[in-house]
């Protein structure tokens, strides 16, 4: 079976998971042109259950949505483990915060899966949930 | 003034202070000019007082008007200088400000001395040569240096207008003068207006002490062809003040038509009065000038009205009057620069209002410090202008405007679950009830086998630090890797729970829980050969003596196949506390884990618990009825009174009358 997880696989995915929500959350509030650079070309979404394929299309969905103010409490991430994804070097990061969309807040979780592809992080899956379906 | 007069006696002719009509005065070139500095400003002190009264300097200047005041037409210098400094009533015409003293040295200095030392050593001065000056000579470096402590540099000077006046001049030639000067003047320079006025020759000077204090300087060893020294000396002066005639008009528009390109469409108005045919001409137009700005304006509208570009940078505009005229007769203007202009504040752009230009530039401007953040500039300038993508060179994040339908954001409804492949539905389903099983029970080590060798297991939560929000959150802040809150690398690592025996371990030791499994939401995003990705998320009670909260969680798990089955490599559980909306719902259904006896899981637990927690249940069912409430509210108020129903049922009827019982703590009429 593979080795532990050393302390520099943790740190670099502390750091690249600050760097990519620092970007991820400025260009879904504010540069929403920009969001598909950020995700494989099969990547993919699931926003509150509601599936979207392609980076393109995700970036039209995200498009669509009312404007959002995303405000971000918590954040964590591992370096994912070997015998998921072998030597191909992957995150998962997880936020959580609250989102003001159309004059209403919700609080929300994410979960990325990002991976690194020519020097580059993008990601494979991107979950969204409200914490609670509004009623 | 009065207070000069006494002074005055002192003086050597030579310090005529004359107070002309129109209010400045002028200061004859002599070399003690340190001692109009001192008393330029209020307060000089001035340093001893013998020194005061051996030169006119001290008072002098002191009450020479308009110290301190500050010049209309320069609001930059007028809050450059401190108050005090003559130069702050320099160049008011109001004020008084003959400072020809500066004209050697080029200006005022910050302390209002500003002379220099060696150079009186050999100056050829204008001075008639008496004692008294060289008197002045000795001591003009004593008083004032000593007090004013170091002076700044003449740099400080080189900003405003000076007026070279050249004495006697009207039967030379203008140019020859001129360049004689220039041959002897390293400093370049505009002279702007050159003429005669009575018979002085005059230019003016703008924003250049420099070469103003290089030109004074040169004073008397200029010696024309015909004999003539030349006098010069120099004062402030307020920008020369000259309307346009028609001819200069018409010169103008000349210009600027030569200054306009037609393939580009670009107008190139910048440091318009500079232009070097408008100098020659002797023409001086300046923008800043509101009629000059109209008269352009004028020109602009009526014969380039589909330009796309204009240049307006340096142009000391202190307002963008006139320009709002571009908005309706210049439709195609798509970029404007102001760069290096005199705008102070917000309101100066609303001149700018409806201009539906898309590149901007403001740089240089007082007015771009005056925004707290990129973001309050941006969005004052967008006020004015919606269509601005470039500012300062920047390209803009593209405007998220309130243009949007209502129609168009609504937003999706919610799916409880997805799962990218169907197959994946039935595995995960068994595996989560298999899991929950587990963890709902008093022993949860057989989780252990729920997880890879070296799987990686962290938990997040945000809880309120106080208050009844933080009840009970203690082991989850204690285990909680939230990275913005946990700076230190080292802790980050600490606080990664890594292998089986420590993730089982760390979870053992969480709160007991009872999961609800109606509440589960489930996205399956990614399932491939080696590796499943599931995001679950639900809600949980955490049991607890009194009133147990309902907490929220979500858990992403990265599973991977191993043996038969599977396991989890990598999981992240986030945990806080539940919404209102959620509470309510939750447990509508039976839960899973108390009721639902498995023969797996060995359940020990002393009677006596057993027996006092029947008891509260009975209580709580009872109180439920009783109030009306919902069962976890009724739980709060017994147990608020200490298990006491007598005594939380008066409290409960107690608040009800005084209508202080939250409605949410009743069942709703339209449950979600």
């Amino acid at each position: 079976m593979a080795a532990e997880t050393d302390r520099t696989s943790l740190t670099a995915a502390c750091t690249a998971a600050e760097t990519f929500t620092k970007l991820y959350y400025e260009f879904v509030d504010k540069m929403r042109h920009k969001l598909s650079k950020l995700y494989l070309e099969n990547g993919k979404l699931v926003w509150n259950g509601n599936a979207v394929d392609g980076n393109n299309n995700i970036q039209k969905f995200y498009e669509d949505l009312p404007p959002s103010v995303h405000i971000l409490n918590c954040l964590d991430s591992q370096p994912v483990r070997e015998e998921a994804v072998g030597k191909q070097s992957t995150i998962q990061v997880t936020t959580a915060g609250f989102v003001t969309l159309k004059d209403r807040k919700y609080p929300f979780h994410q979960s990325f899966l990002i991976t690194a592809k020519e020097d580059k992080w993008k990601v494979v899956s991107d979950v969204f949930r409200f914490q609670s379906t509004p009623s | 003034m009065s207070n000069n007069r006494g002074r005055h006696q002192q003086q050597p002719r030579n310090f005529l202070i004359h107070a002309k009509s129109d209010g400045s005065r002028h200061y004859y070139e002599h070399d003690d000019r340190g001692s109009d500095r001192n008393g330029g400003g209020s307060g000089n002190p001035g340093g001893k007082g013998g020194y005061r009264n051996a030169y006119h300097g001290g008072g002098k200047f002191r009450g020479g008007g308009g110290r301190g005041g500050r010049s209309n037409w320069d609001d930059e210098r007028g809050s450059r200088y401190p108050d005090g400094h003559w130069r702050g009533g320099g160049g008011n015409s109001s004020g008084g400000s003959g400072y020809a003293g500066g004209g050697r040295r080029g200006g005022r200095d910050g302390s209002g001395r500003g002379h220099r030392g060696p150079q009186y050593k050999n100056n050829d001065v204008e001075m008639s040569g008496s004692n008294k000056n060289r008197y002045q000579d000795m001591y003009k470096h004593q008083g004032r240096r000593r007090d004013r402590g170091p002076r700044p540099p003449n740099m400080n000077n080189s900003l405003g207008w000076h007026k070279i006046i050249i004495r006697e001049a009207s039967d030379l030639n203008q140019q020859e003068v001129l360049e004689a000067i220039r041959e002897l003047v390293r400093e370049p320079f505009i002279p702007i207006l050159y003429g005669l006025e009575g018979r002085s020759l005059v230019f003016y000077l703008e924003d250049n002490g420099s070469a103003c204090q290089a030109i004074t300087e040169i004073s008397r060893r200029i010696t024309m062809p015909s004999g003539q020294r030349l006098s010069i000396y120099s004062n402030r002066s307020p920008p020369p003040n000259r309307h346009l005639t028609p001819p200069e008009r018409n010169h103008v528009t000349q210009i600027m038509s030569h200054r306009y390109s037609v393939e580009l469409k670009r107008l190139d108005l910048k440091n318009f009065h500079n232009d070097p045919t408008l100098v020659k001409e002797g023409i001086f137009c300046p923008l800043y000038r509101l009629p000059n700005m109209q008269i352009i304006m004028d020109i602009v509208v009526s014969n380039v009205p589909s330009v796309e570009e204009i240049d307006l940078s340096y142009n000391k505009l202190h307002t963008l009057e006139q320009l709002d005229r571009l908005a309706s007769a210049c439709s195609s203007l798509v970029r404007l620069s102001l760069k290096k202009n005199k705008l102070v504040n917000e309101m100066s752009l609303d001149k700018l209002n409806g201009l539906g230009i898309v590149e901007l530039t403001l740089e240089g401007n007082p007015v771009c410090d005056k925004f707290r953040d990129s973001e309050t500039y941006i969005s004052a300038v967008r006020k004015r202008c919606p269509k601005v993508m470039f500012l300062d060179g920047q390209d803009l994040p593209k405007p998220i405007g309130f243009e949007v339908d209502d129609e168009v954001s609504t937003l999706p409804t919610s799916i409880p679950q997805y799962y990218v492949q169907s197959s994946a539905k039935d595995l995960i389903s068994v595996f989560l009830q298999q899991y929950y099983q587990i963890f709902d029970s008093n022993n949860r080590k057989p989780l252990e086998a729920a997880y890879t060798q070296h799987a990686l297991f962290s938990l997040t939560c945000n809880f309120p630090e106080t208050g009844p929000g933080a009840k009970y959150t203690g082991i989850y802040a204690s285990e909680n890797r939230n990275l913005r809150r946990v700076r230190c690398n080292d802790r980050r690592n600490k606080l990664m729970v890594q292998g089986r025996p420590a993730i089982a371990s760390v979870i053992s030791s969480l709160p007991h829980t009872t999961h609800d499994a109606a509440s589960f939401t489930v996205d399956v995003s990614v399932v491939e050969a080696q590796l499943m990705v599931a995001v679950v998320g639900g809600v949980f009670r955490q049991v607890a003596d009194h009133s147990p909260p309902i907490r929220f969680f979500s858990r992403s798990l990265t599973i991977v196949p191993e043996g038969t089955g599977f396991c989890i490599a990598n999981e992240q559980l986030y945990i806080t506390s539940a919404t209102v909306d959620q509470i309510k719902r939750a447990f509508k259904e039976p839960a899973i884990a108390p009721v639902a006896t498995s023969p797996t899981a060995a359940v020990e637990s002393p009677t006596s618990d057993t027996n006092a927690a029947r008891l509260k249940q009975e209580m709580i069912v009872k109180f439920t009825e009783a109030s009306g409430m919902l069962p976890q509210y009724s739980e709060l108020c017994l147990e608020g009174s200490g298990w006491d129903y007598q005594k939380a049922a008066e409290m409960f009827t107690k608040l009800k009358a005084e209508n202080k019982i939250p409605p949410e703590y009743f069942p709703q009429n339209t449950s979600p």
